[in-house]
């Protein structure tokens, strides 16, 4: 019988636009140290680390190995996921199936991103495919926003509805310590005052880029209980990707196939029937405001076209009923590498009771989501309860 | 928990130069090939994990190329920035513990589309080598002089290795003595052909093999480790090596090495060092089990790519084991002079 | 010596050699010399663009090819007005201008591509466009050998047309150089290693226990924190050497263990020191005028008295 696994512990570096005083290694260390001591445990008492990272984005190449011995990691097995934008949560959806698996009984997964170190442009360009996507680009901002208008065509969505979901972040953020943007008086108004960088999407409907690191601790059920007082228990760790190229999906937002996918999957692994009713928080990765209200309709939170009322209504601020991303989302904080991870322990922590002023009450199951790569997911789901 | 069941091989002949084909078709080839040898379609697939190294690739998350020929519509694929026995690794934990039933492990690189010494320097330490301009040979020669191993015996381990190789031609160590220098003490023959090529793998629980009719070869079990960066370790040890057999043979519960051993090493010095660290034995022993049956394909030195070496490795051992039934242990490596090591254990009744 | 921020700028450029293959050959040959589009299609009739071995949608082999377009569908779109310097010419796009997702007719897929319109107003999902192609002799054998796409006046989208597969002999190989700028910011240790290199000085960190690590660096090989530095002794002992026939110059190069240091340095070796054996003192040589800390402040070590 595969054994059970949850998070126990999670740390993170405070997110800002430019980490002068430390290298990219130490940038992750400082999520690891802090990491490990909320878990009151030793690099010695770990068993593997998972690495989370895209090389280009910082111009070392296998940065794993360069970085092994500040991480604390040289002489333990250690693996380096690259997907993109999700690779944070997959090196926690790798640790679940190695603890599940028996090969290891604590594993900490690292994610972290520099992006002060390297140029975005550049970096952008080799994302794509050599011969078919470099030829004729127009930046990540380009492209996103051409999905966007997609959703906003068929949704009917508004730019007031994407203000209120720039303004729900960024306000949530005020209670986040680690958050990069903090804009406590932040308006609907500011918002749509902001810059237009490519229809729909204007300046503050966008995430930053930030540099920062996050590290979370993930034992099997043998030693979860002696590592936190309430372990957030993984009931499902699901992944879909997509095909090959940017443009192979018609709709890449307003039916993002990878997420219907893979939260459907992760709902029955979890026997959720009503998510919306049964989840009590979610952290979605949310590149923009408008895929934060696409998301809500592919993740079955409100019916198709819904995500504009669901912001009206205010069902996922902070007092409402299935609160959104209280960490600030990554609206708030993106180091890429880490940004996913982050959906899991922001996730994790309001599981365990330890989210700070952020925290909401009476979190007994909890979303996280990944989203990057050619438009792939990942969903996670927490549970107070053990599986 | 379910045992972890090789059923289906594929392999690309590897070559210096594959022109005729992207980086997908290439790979689509080893895995259209694995799919066939197990008698499963693509569509059954239900997880791939890939190895590709992005600055070999010329691509950010270089597994894009590959999502569609694994499987990857709506489903996972994961991929690790490292050699393709890593891959193996963390595709047997998602079988054995019960996360998936049907999957596909693949390795790709076409070296011959980048430059070497790019490539290499991009892995220095930004701060204190990548000014010095020195790449992976330059570290090679260096450990090398501190080794000391005869020259006749690094050039008999690489002539035995390509004795070995489905992929090159046959050569007698005075050819490896003859060519060019390049880093003392090294010459050029001493280091494995840049090559294109890939290798997949279809691995299953052992409920779904039996239910196929396939008995396949078990992965009994897999260990990996990682020393120090090169640089920072002493260079004529391989502790990662000794911790990712040990890790293996524990998973395994052997207590012994078997008698077949495939080792992927880059460097003829490397093969021989890590030959004993692994317990094979002195140079001389280590030079005749690369020559004799104990290594099936030759290793890395034999032609494969460097990041398919370690998945080469074990699918050498699953097509030994095919024929005549027992143990054998695969080996590949990552990271400058082999700063990681990955073990997986094989056994068939 | 001051501890600002220590930034190296530098730029790592990287040539590849991309085979076109089976598909992409026969595809961008058409769209060069004929201005025809073509796309493989699946088991269930998807069209797909671009061509491929393998649809994900049926998870079997593509089974043939068709024509599609030239006409074309938008299916998304923006105006873009963030300036954006195109990385594979250099040059940067005049801003504002128009950016989608296309779908040629009879395709089942989407390019990534310019539209011919920045009011916005004019755009919309489903607008019927076509392409207009660079003059033949611009053409390079990639999506830019379109232009762009404008609005297209009326006639009737036609569907996929079946083709007999194009030939795909003589495969295309394209030349693919990028430029990646990058700038490292040095921690701690390494401000004080570089900056002390500046001065002609050799700094160590140290751990609790008097251990020293030259070059200097936040952590010990084993991970254990090294907070403090002190200077050390330019001489070494050599541990290893090396003639790098292969590079330009046969430069030389050696590990060399600074005074007591537990680890070894890597730099140049010259002035004989390249002949001298395992065990021998070698000491720094310091460069001068190097115009910001980098390990170039040493010039090499050669063989010490």
């Amino acid at each position: 019988m595969a054994r059970r696994v949850a998070i126990v512990a999670a740390g993170q570096t405070d997110h800002v636009s430019r980490r002068l005083d430390v290298n990219v290694a130490e940038l992750a260390r400082e999520a690891v140290d802090r990491c490990l001591e909320q878990a009151g445990l030793a690099m010695a008492e770990v068993d593997a680390v998972i690495l989370g990272n895209m090389e280009m984005f910082e111009g070392i190449n296998m940065p794993d190995q360069w970085m092994a011995s500040t991480l604390g990691a040289a002489g333990k097995p250690l693996f380096k996921l690259n997907t993109g934008g999700t690779v944070g949560a997959s090196t926690a959806v790798a640790a679940t199936q190695m603890l599940a698996a028996g090969t290891f009984r604590r594993i900490l997964c690292v994610g972290y991103e520099k992006h002060s170190e390297g140029s975005v442009q550049s970096a952008i360009t080799t994302v794509g495919d050599p011969l078919w996507e470099r030829s004729v680009m127009a930046g990540a901002i380009g492209n996103f926003a051409s999905m966007a208008s997609v959703y906003v065509d068929e949704s009917g969505v508004t730019e007031e509805h994407a203000a209120k979901v720039a303004v729900k972040a960024r306000r949530n953020a005020c209670r986040n310590p680690h958050s990069h943007l903090k804009l406590p008086d932040i308006t609907v108004e500011d918002v749509l005052a902001s810059d237009m960088l490519a229809y729909p999407v204007r300046k503050l409907d966008m995430c930053p880029s930030s540099d920062g690191a996050c590290a979370v601790l993930m034992a099997s059920e043998e030693d979860a209980t002696g590592l936190a007082e309430r372990p957030a228990w993984v009931h499902a760790a699901v992944t879909a990707h997509d095909q090959q190229f940017m443009g192979d999906s018609l709709k890449r937002l307003a039916e993002m196939r990878s997420l219907i996918a893979a939260s459907r999957k992760a709902y029955a692994q979890a026997a959720i029937g009503s998510p919306r009713a049964e989840l009590d928080v979610a952290e979605i990765y949310e590149p923009a405001t408008y895929a934060e209200l696409a998301m809500y309709e592919c993740l079955g939170l409100c019916e198709k076209g819904g995500g504009g009322r669901m912001i009206d209504e205010g069902v996922t601020e902070m007092d409402g009923a299935l609160p959104v991303n209280p960490s600030g989302g990554v609206l708030s904080a993106n180091p890429v590498g880490a940004t996913a991870l982050i959906r899991v322990a922001e996730a994790a922590l309001q599981t365990m009771g330890r989210a700070g002023e952020r925290q909401v009450d009476g979190v007994e199951r909890a979303l996280a989501t990944g989203y990057g790569g050619n438009a792939w997911s990942e969903v996670l789901i927490l549970s107070a309860d053990r599986p | 928990m379910q045992d972890a069941v090789v059923i289906g091989v594929g392999e690309t002949r590897h070559a210096p130069r594959r022109d005729d084909v992207t980086t997908t078709e290439l790979a689509w080839e080893a895995v259209s090939a694995a799919l066939d040898d197990a008698g499963v379609e693509l569509d059954e697939i239900d997880n791939a994990v890939t190895a590709s190294q992005d600055f070999w690739e010329g691509r950010t998350i270089s597994s894009m190329a590959v999502n569609e020929i694994v499987a990857g519509y709506l489903r996972p694929e994961a991929k690790v920035a490292a050699d393709g026995a890593q891959a193996v690794m963390y595709a047997w934990s998602r079988i054995v513990g019960g996360t998936y039933r049907l999957g596909l492990v693949v390795a790709h690189c076409k070296e011959s589309a980048a430059d070497p010494h790019e490539v290499d320097v991009a892995a220095m330490d930004p701060f204190y080598l990548r000014d010095l301009d020195v790449d992976e040979i330059v570290a090679a020669g260096l450990q090398a002089g501190r080794l000391g191993y005869p020259a006749g015996l690094r050039a008999a381990a690489v002539a035995a290795c390509a004795s070995r190789s489905p992929w090159r031609d046959a050569l007698d160590a005075d050819a490896v003595l003859a060519s060019p220098e390049t880093a003392t003490p090294l010459r050029e023959l001493e280091r494995a052909p840049l090559a294109d090529g890939a290798c997949a793998l279809v691995v299953a629980d052992s409920a779904t093999a039996a239910a196929r009719g396939r008995a396949g070869v078990r992965i009994a079990g897999c260990g990996t480790a990682t020393d120090p960066y090169w640089t920072d370790r002493d260079l004529t040890a391989v502790p990662a090596l000794t911790a990712a057999r040990d890790a293996a043979l524990g998973a395994a519960g052997w207590d012994r090495l078997p008698g077949i051993v495939e080792l992927a090493a880059p460097f003829a010095h490397q093969a021989l060092m890590w030959g004993g660290a692994v317990g094979l034995g002195d140079l001389e022993r280590v030079v005749e089990h690369l020559a004799g049956g104990g290594s099936p394909r030759g290793g890395w030195l034999g032609g494969a790519p460097g990041v398919v070496a370690g998945l080469s490795a074990v699918a050498g051992g699953v097509r030994a084991l095919r024929e005549r039934p027992g143990r054998a242990l695969a080996h590949g490596c990552t990271g400058i002079l082999g700063q990681s090591h990955h073990v997986v254990c094989l056994e068939a009744a | 010596m001051t501890d600002e921020p220590l930034r190296l700028e530098r730029q790592i450029t990287l040539r590849y050699r991309f085979a076109a293959g089976r598909f992409a050959t026969p595809f961008f040959r058409a769209l060069r010399s004929e201005g025809r589009v073509l796309a493989t299609v699946d088991a269930d009739g998807n069209a797909l663009l671009p061509p491929r071995p393998v649809s994900g949608l049926t998870n079997t082999p593509t089974t043939g090819w068709v024509e599609v377009g030239p006409t074309a569908t938008l299916s998304g779109y923006t105006v873009v007005h963030v300036p954006f310097i195109d990385p594979m010419t250099g040059v940067r796009r005049p801003v504002p201008y128009g950016f989608g997702l296309v779908r040629f007719d009879g395709a089942s897929t989407n390019i990534y591509h310019l539209i011919d319109e920045t009011d916005r107003a004019k755009l919309r999902v489903g607008l019927p466009l076509e392409p207009v192609f660079k003059p033949v002799e611009e053409r390079q054998g990639n999506l830019a050998d379109i232009r762009f796409f404008r609005v297209r006046d009326g006639g009737e989208p036609a569907p996929a047309r079946p083709i007999p597969p194009p030939d795909a002999s003589d495969p295309l190989v394209y030349e693919q150089k990028i430029d990646l700028p990058y700038v490292y910011t040095a921690g701690a240790a390494q401000r004080a290693f570089l900056r002390g290199l500046a001065e002609g000085r050799m700094i160590a960190s140290v751990d609790g226990d008097g251990r020293r690590y030259v070059p200097a660096r936040g952590h010990a090989p084993d991970g254990r924190p090294l907070p403090g530095t002190e200077e050390v002794g330019p001489r070494g002992i050599l541990e290893a050497a090396t003639v790098a026939h292969h590079l330009p110059g046969a430069p030389a190069f050696g590990l060399i263990r600074i005074d007591g240091s537990e680890t070894p340095m890597l730099h140049r070796l010259g002035e004989g020191a390249q002949r001298l054996g395992p065990g021998a003192a070698v000491e720094a040589v310091f460069a001068a005028g190097q115009e910001e800390p980098s390990v170039n402040a040493i010039a090499h070590f050669r063989p010490a008295p």
